[in-house]
């Protein structure tokens, strides 16, 4: 047996899943007495040395991986930063004429190191990530012109996480770049940044100047935070077990064996991957933002109840929040503001309006945006296809937005009316449901086929016990997600109204208190879908 | 000081509240009886809680592989020995042994087998924590009895007086061939198994040497789950811990599986005929140890009788 045998490298994987046993009742409360016990000097190294320890046992030698990043990313920032004093040093002697070419001459530096720590960082993931899919297609084409070449499809092995923590990075290197961020001298802060456990596996992607000074800053537990965050927590494993977990297998049956339903059957099952993976992410996130809040961290949001959206554009500012906020920053916002994208946008308005002129430019960003927001999700065309299908959406409600305010007046309706915002929200809805179903579908080709179903082969077939039985589900457990869903329902409303349900609970009395949380954890263990004859369904987001 | 004691009261009241009404919920979701009609998982196999004490010689554990395998009324009408199979699907090790200690607490079989396609299969610290817990705590074994609890259930009375006719045997009569021609091609390699299933059958042997019962490790023929290789590194365990090792896919001559017609599923399991030529081999070689008395005459054992009896009347065939 080597070392890295003996000291458990990689042999945790369950750890990925925060609803798993070793997660829930070992790491977890392992790492919460200990912090409980650490001085308070010693508590953010403590963080740290958890979260290595937690990137250990999930990845073993793959740490490495992790660990190289950090030390990157804390290098290039302080280069950054070094160019940008001596910048500033160079400026302050010379003469008022010669400042503008000095400026020029180090932004020109500091670009070329940004590109440089872009390369390292993304050409990374896209390396890891993408190459085998990039390969095949090249072959694909090859093949197409009658090539005998066939290119050997690279295997990596995927650092978990990599999605997210190269995100972070390049965030916080391209803050130093613009001057939002100072570079941190601390490899420490850095590194706890990186690695944080509750959220490298599946996020949200934080900022560096909104969340490592409150990492580098913890506290000790009190009670108010450990309450909040452990009725999160708890909220998120309901979300999950009981809902998600449910619907599993009549979703995974149906979109694995779609030839065999009709249109109907395909469309349930759309809507309840929809529910599905609602539930698995914003749960996840719940357990890991209340995890986070167990030891004082507040990490941002990911979900503000995106279903309540009126149109696709306010659903994405609602549905994974810090990715959509992540492409607006460092792509949308870049390319908008690129100098070719200027004088297009400046000669598009002499030519078609107000409206319309900017519009240009702002699509090729918003293409750029949600190619990248497609490939991000995985590397497969059915991803790529799901990022366009919001990019045309939401382009299309950008063209159309003046037409339909027109129309509106013209005919006295008023958007602001329930009637009206129901419409819209059912509509965005519908929208969004036929985009997860290409999402989760087996492949382009096969999300196309299903798609195809919903209009030459709709029935509507009534969910009787023999009709569900093959799916792996039974009435009952139908009716136990309806409650679960109106639960959270009934919480995202009071929510959407301003009415903070978490901190209302939180001051009742402690008996009320302890009723609920006591109903909460018997709910899920009695109505969670784990043990015998359940398969446990890791969360979808970490495999992105 | 103050704050941290009340606040310790406070933890330590939930974490008492919560374990009594888990334990509240676990006399609730237990099923009243060891019947499949009860929601007893794994039924067949817990129908040897119901077999009357120390009236079991043999005891089988593993997989489907065993439970496919070996007919126990087989043995009982040949030779009056009285086997019974506590195998379950996709059994693991950690399972085997919760099996184990439940039949001990009532029987004392002679002999303990186990089938070894289950060294081979995998599990985690996360599965021996979650069979320790639901021993502990059935309702999360049994959460999902919510759908079927009756009002019988709102009792503390647990009957478990049912017994298996097929004494945890599952029939089956369905054939479907393969070609069995590369079947234990002779190899030299041994084919490794995680450590911890290695480490679980040495915990098993302990405990049946605790209980006055030899473990025996057998091999079931099965051309799709065992090969030359896993029959040497099984072979290397058996001599290890020192226990008997019988590789019925070897023994051609003394069980001649026709793999045409012997299996249900491609050479996966056997089917009613392949389990009748493995549990005739099985009977004999109990015969040869000598330490088990032939019971067919005996009253106590009438049951064993009627079993065989309403066995043969169910599936219409011979034993």
């Amino acid at each position: 047996m080597n070392l890295a045998q003996l000291l458990l490298a990689g042999r945790y994987t369950e750890l990925t899943s925060y609803f798993s046993n070793e997660y829930l009742y070992f790491f977890l409360p392992i790492s919460i007495i200990g912090y409980c016990f650490m001085p308070q000097k010693a508590k953010k190294y403590y963080l740290l040395a958890a979260s290595m320890v937690f990137y250990w046992l999930i990845s073993g030698k793959l740490i490495l991986f992790l660990l190289i990043t950090v030390m990157a990313v804390h290098h290039f920032a302080l280069w950054l930063d070094r160019i940008r004093a001596q910048k500033d040093a160079a400026v302050k002697e010379c003469e008022r004429e010669e400042r503008k070419q000095i400026k020029k001459a180090f932004q020109k530096k500091s670009r070329a190191v940004l590109a440089f720590a872009a390369v390292v960082h993304i050409g990374a993931l896209l390396m890891i990530k993408y190459s085998p899919f990039f390969t095949e297609n090249i072959n694909s084409l090859l093949k197409l012109f009658h090539s005998q070449t066939v290119l050997e499809i690279p295997k990596f092995i995927m650092p978990i996480g990599i999605s997210f923590f190269t995100l972070q990075a390049v965030s916080y290197l391209v803050d130093v770049y613009r001057g939002v961020s100072r570079a941190d001298d601390n490899i420490f802060r850095v590194a706890l940044f990186m690695s944080f456990f509750p959220q490298i596996v599946e996020g949200p992607i934080c900022r560096y100047e909104q969340t490592a000074p409150k990492l580098w800053n913890v506290k000790k537990i009190d009670y108010r935070n450990f309450s909040l965050g452990i009725t999160r927590v708890l909220y998120g494993y309901m979300k999950k077990l009981v809902v998600a977990d449910r619907l599993n297998p009549l979703i995974q049956e149906v979109f694995d064996n779609y030839n065999s339903y009709d249109g109907g059957m395909i469309a349930l099952a759309a809507v309840f991957y929809t529910v599905q993976l609602y539930m698995d992410f914003s749960g996840t996130m719940d357990a890991v933002i209340g995890t986070a809040q167990v030891f004082g961290v507040e990490l941002p949001e990911n979900f503000r109840r995106p279903f309540f959206s009126k149109t696709i554009s306010e659903f994405w500012q609602r549905w994974h929040i810090t990715l959509g906020t992540w492409f607006k920053d460092y792509i949308f916002y870049p390319v908008t503001m690129s100098k070719p994208m200027k004088n297009l946008t400046s000669s598009a308005r002499k030519k078609l309006g107000n409206h319309f002129g900017p519009l240009v430019a702002g699509s090729v960003a918003l293409f750029c945006v949600w190619f990248s927001n497609g490939l991000w999700h995985g590397a497969a065309w059915n991803y790529i296809f799901f990022g366009m299908y919001h990019f045309v959406l939401i382009l299309c409600g950008n063209i159309i937005s003046p037409a339909v305010r027109t129309v509106n007046a013209k005919l006295h309706i008023s958007p602001e009316k329930f009637p009206y915002r129901l419409m819209q929200m059912l509509r965005s809805c519908i929208l969004v449901v036929i985009g997860e179903l290409f999402f989760r579908a087996n492949g382009l080709r096969a999300g196309l086929a299903m798609f195809k179903k919903l209009f030459t082969d709709m029935k509507i077939t009534l969910l009787t016990p023999e009709v569900l039985k093959p799916l792996g589900i039974d009435l009952k457990d139908i009716a136990i997600v309806l409650v679960a869903v109106t639960i959270v329902f009934v919480i995202s409303l009071l929510n959407e109204k301003g009415i903070p349900v978490g901190e209302r609970v939180n001051s009742l009395k402690l008996p009320a208190r302890w009723a609920i949380l006591f109903t909460l954890i018997m709910f899920i263990v009695i109505f969670g879908a784990y043990g015998p004859g359940y398969i446990p369904v890791d969360p979808i987001y970490a495999e992105f | 000081m103050k704050e941290v004691a009340k606040v310790m009261l406070r933890l330590t009241s939930f974490a008492l509240i919560l374990l009594v009404l888990l334990f509240g919920a676990s006399v609730l979701f237990q099923p009243k009886s060891n019947s499949k009609d009860a929601g007893m998982l794994d039924s067949t196999a817990n129908g040897i809680l119901g077999e009357p004490q120390n009236t079991i010689d043999v005891l089988i554990v593993g997989d489907s592989e065993a439970y496919s395998a070996f007919v126990p009324l087989k043995i009982w009408n040949d030779y009056g020995y009285t086997p019974y199979v506590c195998a379950t699907s996709a059994q693991i090790l950690c399972y085997s042994y919760e099996f184990l200690q439940k039949t001990f607490e009532k029987q004392q079989p002679r002999i303990v087998i186990l089938e070894t396609n289950a060294i081979y299969r995998a599990f985690s610290d996360s599965d021996i924590f979650s069979q320790k817990l639901a021993e502990v705590m059935s309702v999360f074994r049994y959460h999902n009895r919510w759908k079927t609890l009756s009002l019988r259930d709102w009792s503390f009375g647990v009957d478990l007086s049912n017994t298996e006719i097929n004494k945890g045997y599952v029939y089956s009569n369905a054939v479907s061939s393969v070609d069995a021609k590369n079947h234990m091609k002779p190899s030299k390699i041994h084919e490794g198994f995680p450590k911890k299933n290695g480490a679980y059958v040495e915990k098993i042997k302990k405990l049946c040497e605790q209980n006055g019962a030899k473990l025996v490790l057998v091999s079931s023929p099965s051309v799709k789950n065992w090969n030359m290789r896993r029959h040497n590194a099984v072979s290397k365990l058996a001599k290890d811990i020192g226990c008997d090792y019988i590789d019925m896919n070897v023994l051609r001559k003394d069980i001649p599986i026709n793999w045409k017609t012997d299996t249900k599923d491609k050479g996966d399991h056997l089917n009613y005929t392949g389990a009748l030529k493995a549990s005739a081999y099985l009977g004999k070689y109990f015969e040869s140890l000598g330490i088990f008395r032939d019971k067919r005459g005996d009253p106590e054992y009438k049951q064993w009788n009627s079993a065989a009896e309403e066995f043969a009347n169910s599936t219409g065939k011979s034993l």
